[in-house]
């Protein structure tokens, strides 16, 4: 039976269908090399009979394998092996393997100086075994396979006599095949025409990884080029460089109307085109050029030893400037004491400069799960954007999902509520693991700590509590804040944002308010410091600070609050008799210490601004006043090792308020708890011995110190 | 009949839900408005407009946000207000029944341990309250009531004299809480404290703390005046005199006002004298702002509700009320009509505690004259009380003055004659804030301050002839500062020395 059906040839496919080849071939291996090479030699040498024992092993190799090549190599094996057969007078033998040659290669000729009587005979047994066939298969361009090998879509075409099956396909046509039984000696005719289904769009792109839509469905993405040459003529005429091109892209499945076609690409501007499809037939969109949609990016860093990333990739040191794709970015300075982030949504042609001062960063790494589904985690980012001391920031949601999966933890594995209650599954988290927990994630994150989010109430899902724990911490801040009330986020910031200030100016005398004078009234004054060298006495009423009157003992700290070490600080006063004096007194700085003990310190935060200043602090006394703050804070946290470590190495020069008696005090503190009850001791007692405060207004350390004695006499160490 | 099909049913259940939602948003709105407006009646002390708002928030809005804290108030208010304990305690109970996880469990459990130490002073009263104290930072560890509650920790045991503990508890509000009003609050308890355990110049410092954290603030002004008060005795005094005349004399010059009864300070801070013609009120510039006339009186003090009630022949009279008299028991145990009352006041249970020199006792009795019990013994002429409750009781005849708790139990004396000093005519007594026993002596023309162990801290003297000289003193009054009001029975007017 014969069909008839159109032709158009289908590059597309042809291509692929080559590109397939090689991996479907099977190269023949060296030792099928070496025997031929053998057989070949023997048999130029007209050395029939070594020859033969030589192919039939070839041969017998060659057909327990498939492949073109190996088809090739049988096909001149063969060849080879019946005419040495013949020359050894087996003429059937020959005509056996002209018969097998013929069967492997229906299409074979015999090539070179081939004797007369040995083409006789295998044209013979190609009368009896090989055929031709006649093909039409319409549309021209439809892939054709013949027992599923492929062959020309149209001529003639050497068949093995018996029967055969023809299938035929092609894109936005019906598959159709066709079954035949070739006769010797006779020409047999096949004719499919394949049966249109839909319109095919065929498109090229430059460049290829493009994503092509219709009507806002997507259709799939261009490969890799190049086309057909009519496609690259196109393109030439329209600038478009040949190498840009993509392969073709057929679209199928489009109904008869107009069609909205959309090419999109991150980093390129999207481009569209409109398609009208009249009729199911083929059609063709010139090439489409997408422009490149690139910003580009100047991120600078305050500080030497930043990296600068990008969506989380390492981009190398800063200053840093490279072309950054159109749409929404992160962009990160980062440092091993900080980092600074800024979320992007840049356009093409935008210049972004990125750059503000790094500070120490905590990974959002849990929140309470919603059955909303909301980002709580992206909401306290943004809400607590304005913070000037800490950054907050949350991760991306697959690095936290696998960190957590590492970790086996659950999303809400971490959470507080108001009163620094471990809320939902985080009561579980024991403080030893979640001091763990804290450091690896701190890591993993590369943040100098961790955060959370937890919505305690139900009902109220707007009320949310932000935890901050410092890598290595297992008690947290805790900080409750109303995303629906603004006040209350500015009072979080603000509460966090607190500045700390490690050393305080001094002139060494202490003044407070009484109902019956007209400014602060000097109740103490330290041995041998400034104010005691200038003969400054207890009753003395200061009148005025560097010329300005002082009503009382707040505006004298706020005036001596303004100057630094080694400043000038002019008192005029009247001692208690009413006869007034002067004292020029040079300012000190004395340190100030956290409390140890203050639970409305952001302790958390203070600890990682107390780590990153300690590395830009060059003064030696700020240096010192920040390495026993930082002992405070650990000792707080009950870091005792650390807090000990930190103590050893603080450094401070004697004198009043806080001073090495408050060195010495937690240091007895941080031994005591960690067993050393004779270097506790030993500790205690120096404490006891100073006139020091365990802040800088007190209480004295000298009966903190006796207190802490006497425990250590009744019994195990204490707190 | 019609049949709903699903759709509807759902179309149904949304608008019910979207009704009801929408009324409990409503609900909660009018609660909170209807508790704002309790508490802005509280803070103008319109306490019974104040108690209807709340109670409504309680039981029409129980389900709110705010009835937690409406009931909290409530409490607060029946303690501190109008002293109704079993009131105070069935609102902290209905809370924690109810809301015992809320913000204001917390603080409901700190009303608790000071309901409990208000009820008596027993040691399971003590134990009570601390447990109460104690369970806050245990249940409720980040919440700003554990400083709430360690500072009436430190309250209860600084009123059993467990200066040392409550110095402890102190001190951990101002180092765990530094920034919370509770350690302005603990601070100037400290500093009481720290003056009790003879070390003013720290006290100074706390007291000091506390002005310099919440400036403007009530606790700053306490600071203030009690950094006054210690100044002068503990500085100013150190080598010269404590207290000197301010020149300014507070009544009419060629006043009537004669045979004064007593000098007392409202809660407002307003100045009394009480006379033999009734009692003036001055104005803060010293100007007479009312008077009361009652012929005769014999003393005067102000009862739980701020009322000026007088004595006068053996009876006390509330303004514009009947005079009540009052009883004391004889030698034969017989009840005998009390004749003279030189001294009386009010207690914190609304007793009257009265002095009857010629029974030689001190009765407590209630308010309708009934007679309670013997309060103390003595011929007692002159009474003052501090924040504790103790009570000095100035026995003229015998030139002494004893020192009785609340109950009347004996807590220590001062005798006529002792360490650096000897009474000669003392004729009032005073406490300041912060405990120091003042005793105006007119025969030696002085005030005689005593401190912690009726140690004698500072001696007053103005010389005879001089300005304030105090050898015709008749009364002795101080105010928050610690400024001395005398009255002179020669200018008749009220002297003020600071």
């Amino acid at each position: 039976m014969r069909q008839a059906y159109t032709f158009l040839l289908s590059a597309a496919l042809l291509a692929s269908s080559a590109g397939l080849r090689p991996a479907l071939a099977q190269a023949p291996d060296a030792e099928i090399q070496v025997q031929m090479s053998e057989a070949r030699r023997h048999f130029e040498a007209l050395e029939y009979e070594q020859a033969v024992p030589s192919l039939d092993r070839a041969v017998a190799t060659l057909q327990s394998r498939q492949g073109d090549d190996t088809r090739q190599m049988l096909a001149e094996a063969l060849e080879l092996r019946a005419r040495a057969r013949f020359g050894l007078g087996d003429q059937d033998g020959a005509k056996q393997d002209f018969t097998l040659l013929l069967r492997a290669n229906p299409g074979h000729a015999m090539s070179g100086q081939v004797s007369p009587r040995v083409v006789a005979l295998f044209e013979d047994a190609k009368k009896a075994t090989v055929t031709t066939m006649r093909l039409t298969v319409t549309p021209a361009n439809a892939s054709v396979l013949l027992d599923g090998r492929r062959i020309p879509a149209s001529g003639d075409v050497a068949v093995l006599v018996g029967e055969h099956t023809i299938t035929a396909s092609r894109t936005g046509f019906k598959t159709d095949s066709l079954t035949f039984t070739a006769a010797a000696e006779t020409t047999a005719e096949a004719t499919l025409a394949l049966p249109r289904t839909s319109a095919v769009l065929s498109v090229v792109t430059a460049p290829a990884d493009v994503e092509v839509f219709v009507d806002g469905v997507s259709k799939g993405k261009t490969a890799a080029g190049p086309p057909p040459a009519e496609f690259a003529t196109k393109a030439a005429a329209a600038g478009i460089p040949a190498n840009q091109l993509s392969g073709v892209l057929m679209l199928t499945d489009l109904a008869t109307g107009a069609h909205r076609i959309e090419f999109r690409r991150a980093c390129y501007v999207q481009a569209e085109k409109r398609q009208e499809i009249s009729q199911l037939d083929d059609y063709v969109i010139d090439p489409v050029r997408l422009a490149p949609a690139v910003a580009t990016l100047v991120a600078q860093a305050p500080q030497a030893g930043t990296t600068v990333f990008v969506d989380g990739e390492s981009k190398g040191a800063a200053p840093y400037t490279a072309e950054l794709c159109e749409g929404p970015h992160t962009v990160e300075l980062r440092a091993a004491t900080g980092r600074f982030l800024r979320r992007v949504d840049v356009k093409a042609g935008q210049r972004v400069e990125v750059g503000g001062a790094l500070r120490p960063a905590f990974a959002l790494v849990a929140s309470t799960q919603t059955s909303l589904n909301a980002d709580l985690r992206g909401a306290i980012e943004k809400a607590f954007e304005p913070l000037r001391s800490i950054l907050v920031f949350a991760p991306s949601t697959d690095a936290l999902d696998a960190a957590l999966k590492t970790e086996r933890l659950p999303a809400d594995w971490l959470g507080y509520d108001a009163n620094r209650r471990p809320f939902g599954v985080s009561a579980e988290v024991t403080a030893a693991m979640r001091r763990d927990l804290s450091a690896k994630l701190a890591k993993t994150f590369d943040a100098q700590g961790i955060a959370s989010v937890t919505a305690p109430v139900a009902t109220n899902r707007s009320r949310l509590v932000l935890s901050l724990l410092s890598a290595g911490s297992a008690e947290p801040d805790v900080i409750e804040v109303n995303l629906d009330q603004q006040d209350t986020v500015a009072a979080a910031v603000g509460q966090i944002d607190r500045t700390l200030a490690f050393l305080t100016p001094s002139v060494g005398l202490t003044a407070i308010d009484v109902a019956d004078g007209t400014g602060p009234v000097v109740v103490a004054v330290d041995a041998n410091g400034p104010a005691a060298q200038a003969g400054l006495g207890v009753g003395d009423v200061v009148v005025s600070a560097d010329a300005k009157p002082v009503a009382d003992a707040a505006a004298l700290l706020t005036a001596l609050s303004a100057k630094t070490a080694g400043q000038s600080f002019a008192l005029e006063l009247k001692d208690k008799a009413g006869a007034a004096k002067k004292a020029d007194l040079k300012v000190l700085m004395r340190p100030r210490l956290i409390g140890i003990n203050d639970q409305t310190l952001f302790v958390n935060r203070t600890l990682v601004a107390l780590r990153a200043r300690l590395g830009e602090a060059k003064d030696p006394n700020e240096q010192a006043s920040i390495r026993l703050n930082l002992a405070a804070a650990l000792t707080h946290l009950e870091s005792w090792s650390e807090a000990r470590a930190e103590l050893q190495q603080v450094l401070l020069t004697d004198g009043p308020g806080v001073g090495t008696g408050t060195v010495q005090y937690l240091l007895g503190l941080t031994s005591a708890r960690l067993g050393n009850r004779a270097e506790a001791e030993t500790a205690f007692k120096a404490a006891a011995a100073s006139n020091n405060l365990l802040t800088e207004d007190g209480p004295p350390v000298k009966e903190l110190a006796e207190a802490r004695l006497a425990e250590l006499q009744r019994g195990p160490a204490a707190r | 009949m019609t049949r709903l099909t699903s759709s509807r049913i759902a179309l149904l259940l949304v608008a019910t839900l979207g009704v009801s939602a929408g009324a409990q948003q409503n609900n909660e709105e009018f609660a909170r408005r209807q508790y704002d407006s309790g508490l802005s009646f509280l803070q103008n002390h319109r306490y019974s407009e104040a108690l209807k708002d709340l109670q409504a928030v309680v039981d029409s809005f129980a389900t709110s946000s705010v009835a937690d804290n409406a009931l909290v108030q409530i409490a607060q208010y029946q303690l501190e207000v109008a002293r109704d304990l079993e009131a105070a305690q069935a609102a902290v109970d209905k809370l924690l029944k109810e809301y015992p996880d809320t913000d204001s469990a917390p603080m409901a459990h700190v009303v608790a341990g000071r309901i409990a130490f208000t009820k008596g002073h027993t040691a399971a009263d003590l134990d009570s309250a601390l447990a109460s104290f104690e369970r806050v930072p245990r249940l409720f560890p980040g919440n700003e009531a554990v400083a709430a509650a360690g500072f009436f920790a430190g309250e209860t045991l600084r009123s059993v004299r467990r200066d040392a503990d409550a110095l402890d508890r102190y001190r951990r509000v101002t180092m765990e809480y530094p920034r919370s009003i509770w350690a302005a609050r603990a601070s100037l308890s400290a500093g009481y404290c720290l003056v009790q355990q003879g070390k003013p110049a720290q006290a100074l410092q706390e007291f000091q703390r506390a002005r310099q954290l919440f400036p403007g603030t009530a606790a700053a002004t306490d600071g203030l005046n009690l950094n006054t008060i210690a100044y002068r005795l503990y500085v100013r005094g150190q080598g010269g005199q404590s207290y000197t005349f301010s020149g300014k004399a507070i009544g009419p010059e060629k006043s009537e006002l004669r045979d004064a009864t007593g000098i007392v300070f409202d809660a407002a801070g307003q100045l009394m004298l009480g006379h033999k013609g009734g009692v003036t009120i001055f104005k803060a510039d010293g100007a007479v702002a009312q008077s009361f006339t009652a012929v005769d009186a014999t003393a005067f003090f102000l009862d739980e509700q701020e009322r000026i009630v007088v004595a006068r022949n053996g009876s006390l009279i509330t303004a514009r009320a009947d005079a009540i008299t009052f009883s004391s028991p004889g030698g034969d145990g017989q009840l005998r009509a009390v004749d003279e009352i030189p001294a009386a006041f009010a207690n914190e249970r609304g007793e009257r505690i009265i002095a009857n020199p010629k029974g030689r006792n001190v009765i407590r009795s209630l308010p309708n004259g009934r007679f309670v019990s013997i309060f103390s013994t003595g011929q007692v002429t002159r009474m003052a009380r501090n924040w504790m409750g103790d009570v000095a009781l100035l026995d003229a005849n015998s030139k002494s003055v004893a020192i009785v708790d609340r109950d009347g139990k004996a807590v220590s004396k001062l005798a006529a004659k002792g360490t650096g000093y000897e009474l000669d005519d003392p004729v009032d007594v005073a406490f300041d804030q912060l405990g120091h026993l003042y005793v105006l002596d007119k025969g030696r023309a002085s005030i005689l301050v005593f401190g912690p162990k009726n140690k004698l801290v500072s001696t007053i003297t103005i010389p005879n002839n001089s300005p304030g000289a105090l050898n015709r003193a008749a009364a002795l009054g101080i105010d928050a500062a610690g400024r001395l009001y005398v009255f002179d029975d020669k200018s008749r007017r009220i002297q003020v020395y600071q």
